[in-house]
Formats: structure tokens, C-alpha cells, sequence
């Protein structure tokens, strides 16, 4: 098995682990890499992991998530987001950073992604 | 006496030759069987005065001749059949020979044995990395996040490290 096979799969487990400490792995290691593959595959495992935690991450840190600097990984999050069967915590968080979220550029792409998931 | 003797001789008429017929046919006709008036001639019916060896022999080779010759034609006949029915059979398990060659030669060229192998090899080298990865991923799942995040980290740098260099 390749590298970029390892890492999706140690990727993906701890994305559906059940211990929570694992999302502060992600984000340690996975949000924070270099390489825009490693964010990508991180981004989209905190989306599928649902939980509140995870959907902040993606939506309200900046360079994170559908705020990353790397278009391909900021659309691939907001499509991981458009892709969820429940919707309902993302879209809460999504309203919640619209409303409060001191960065503006924060705000605008929270405010588009939710645009996006009522057009849906 | 004369003029009737050379009539009788250029006609071939005699007072007596019903009576000789007769006679003589009833040597040969014992029943006196007559046709128009005609009495059958004696080589209708066998009579010892006729049945003498040198006819025998020329009856008995005519007969051997003539059995033969059924016999030969019988033979040549058959063989002929044989050999037609033989050739036949053999025409056909020829053809079918031939078909079944070409069949086989169309068929593997049809597979073309490096790609077949090529194909193989990648359906084998495929079939491996899926148990490999149903292995890793139900491995995966029971360890801790210590020793995932362990892995994560190594794996991300070893990435870092790949994009670098190239």
C-alpha cells in the first residue's frame, strides 16, 4: 500500500474514532500541515465525523476548512459539507460564526456556504 | 420324286415332319405341350439324349463365368462404397480437425498472452493491496489515538518530506 493510502486510512480512523481526543489530533497534525493533500483529507474527515466540534473547526477557524488558503481544499470541504445526510449541525454552526465571528472573510464564506446548503 | 425331293429340300417340307417333330418332342416334350399349334422344341425341357458332358461343361462354365462376373461387380461395387464412404468420414473428421485449429488459434489471439498476463498480474497485485487495506483498516480501528496520531504524524512528514524533493 502507497503513502497516500496510509494516510487517508490512519486519517479516516481516527476521523470515525470514538474517543473525542482525536479531533484534537486532526487539528494538531492534519490542519495545521504543509501539504495541501493532508489538509484536504483532514478537512473532509472532521466534516464526516459530525460532530460540534469538528464542524467549528472547518467553518469557523480562519485557514481552516472552507476558510483554508488552498481553493482545492476550501471546495472540497464546503462540497463535504453539501454532501451530508444531517445537515442541521452544520447549519447551526454555520449561522452561529454568520452572526458572531469577529473575522469578516470568516463571516462572507459562512454566509455563502449556507446560501449554498438552502439552494441545495 | 425328284422335283418333290428338291422341294422338299429347298422348303424344307416333309409329310413326315410333324410326326418327327412330334417324335422328337416327345423325346423332349414328354407332355406334348404345344404353343399355336407348334410343339415346343425340345431345349425347353432337359433330355438325357441332349444332357451329354461337353454341353454340361459349357452350361456349368458359363454358369461359373457369370457368377463370377456377379461376384466381381459385387466386389468392386462394394469396394467403391467403402471407399467413398471412408473418404467421406475422413473428409469430415479432416474439416472438423481443421476448425476446431482454427478456433483455438483465433482464440488465443483474441486473449494475446501479454495482455492477459499483464492483466493478471494487476488483478493479483489489486486483489493483495484490498486485503492488505481491509486488514490495516480493521487494525486501525482498535488502536488508540496515541499510537494513530503517532502514525499520522510520521506518514504526514514522510509526505511533506515527498513533496519537497519532488
Amino acid at each position: 500500500m502507497n503513502l497516500d493510502k496510509k494516510l487517508q486510512k490512519v486519517i479516516n480512523a481516527l476521523g470515525q474514532h470514538n474517543d473525542d481526543s482525536a479531533v484534537a489530533v486532526l487539528d494538531r497534525i492534519g490542519t495545521n500541515c504543509a501539504d495541501d493533500e493532508v489538509r484536504r483529507l483532514t478537512a473532509k474527515a472532521l466534516v464526516e465525523r459530525n460532530t460540534e466540534d469538528s464542524l467549528s473547526l472547518v467553518i469557523s477557524e480562519p485557514g481552516k476548512g472552507i476558510n483554508d488558503l488552498s481553493t482545492n481544499v476550501a471546495m472540497s470541504t464546503i462540497n463535504e459539507i453539501l454532501s451530508l445526510k444531517d445537515k442541521e449541525r452544520a447549519m447551526k454552526i454555520l449561522s452561529k460564526v454568520e452572526e458572531t465571528n469577529e473575522d469578516k472573510n470568516v463571516k462572507e464564506t459562512a454566509r455563502s456556504v449556507k446560501a449554498l446548503i438552502n439552494f441545495a | 420324286m425328284e422335283i418333290r425331293s428338291i422341294s422338299e429340300k429347298i422348303f424344307k417340307t416333309s409329310p413326315n415332319k410333324i410326326e418327327n417333330n412330334q417324335n422328337q418332342s416327345n423325346h423332349s416334350n414328354p407332355f406334348g405341350v404345344s404353343f399355336n399349334g407348334n410343339v415346343v422344341k425340345a431345349d425347353v425341357f432337359e433330355s438325357k439324349e441332349k444332357s451329354n458332358v461337353a454341353f454340361k461343361g459349357a452350361a456349368l462354365a458359363e454358369k461359373v463365368s457369370n457368377r463370377s462376373k456377379m461376384v466381381i461387380s459385387t466386389i468392386v461395387g462394394s469396394v467403391n462404397s467403402m471407399n467413398q464412404a471412408i473418404s467421406s468420414r475422413l473428409d469430415s473428421v479432416v474439416s472438423f480437425g481443421r476448425r476446431i485449429g482454427e478456433r483455438v488459434t483465433m482464440t488465443w489471439n483474441c486473449m494475446n498472452p501479454t495482455n492477459w498476463r499483464r492483466n493478471l498480474i494487476e488483478v493479483g497485485r489489486r486483489s493483495t493491496e484490498m486485503v492488505k487495506t481491509n486488514i490495516l483498516d480493521r487494525s486501525l480501528k482498535n488502536h488508540s489515538v496515541e499510537a494513530l496520531s503517532e502514525m499520522f504524524e510520521e506518514l504526514a512528514s514522510a509526505r511533506c518530506a515527498k513533496e519537497v524533493i519532488a
